[in-house]
């Protein structure tokens, strides 16, 4: 796509459809979560029009501080993890892993607050392994990455609260356009 | 025990339901994690 750099032109239609069509990160779709709910589950998010994704989860709270955990499809094997926070106390850097867990366990937090997730899914549809990388903003901060050892297409995801719940906010995929 | 839910959201038909949760789906909800301290 050629850019264009506009001055003081009156946008055409075409113009404008074209860069609306054209942007970097294109909305997915997306969905207020549950009041109360273990988990939220999004199918038919991914497809071959994009190979990467962002979800995001805010605005809404959990019933206790719980990191929210993520699994591509029904796939609960091979999930690697790294997480690298700073407890805001202290300032003190720490880290937790997941080796060939069940879920991806640190994706984001709710907390009777505010809830979290801003991962970047990588390949999900492809019949790869995925890969996600992201950040961590709750009751520490901190940066996330792993990825998830099947290399599975997958067209959704669902994010889950271990023994607690979610209520509200919304969960939010776009892609990635390719070109 | 009060039933687990979960939020349940299609892309293409853009439909979402709360619905309890599967005898399956629950025992496919993973572990809680180590607090991070």
């Amino acid at each position: 796509m050629t850019v264009k750099t506009f001055t003081t032109e009156v946008l055409t239609s075409a113009d404008t459809n074209t860069y609306l069509a054209n942007s970097g990160l294109v909305y997915v779709t997306s969905a207020t979560v549950g009041t109360s709910v273990t988990s939220h589950a999004v199918t038919n998010c991914f497809s071959a029009t994009y190979d990467n994704y962002k979800i995001t989860y805010a605005a809404g709270v959990g019933s206790n501080p719980v990191s929210i955990q993520m699994i591509l499809g029904a796939s609960v094997t091979q999930y690697y993890l790294g997480l690298q926070y700073v407890t805001y106390a202290t300032g003190l850097a720490a880290a937790a892993g997941a080796n060939n867990s069940a879920t991806w366990p640190y994706v984001g937090e709710a907390s009777p607050n505010m809830t979290s997730v801003n991962i970047d899914v990588f390949s999900p549809f492809l019949a790869k392994y995925s890969t996600i990388s992201g950040s961590y903003a709750g009751t520490v901060g901190g940066v996330v990455a792993g990825y998830h050892g099947v290399a599975t297409s997958y067209s959704g995801f669902t994010l889950s609260v271990a023994g607690n719940t979610m209520t509200g906010g919304t969960v939010t995929v776009y892609g990635y356009r390719k070109a | 025990m009060e039933p687990l839910l979960g939020t349940f959201h299609d892309a293409i038909t853009g439909e979402t339901i709360t619905r309890e949760l599967t005898a399956e789906e629950v025992a496919a909800l993973p572990e809680p994690t180590e607090p991070l301290e």
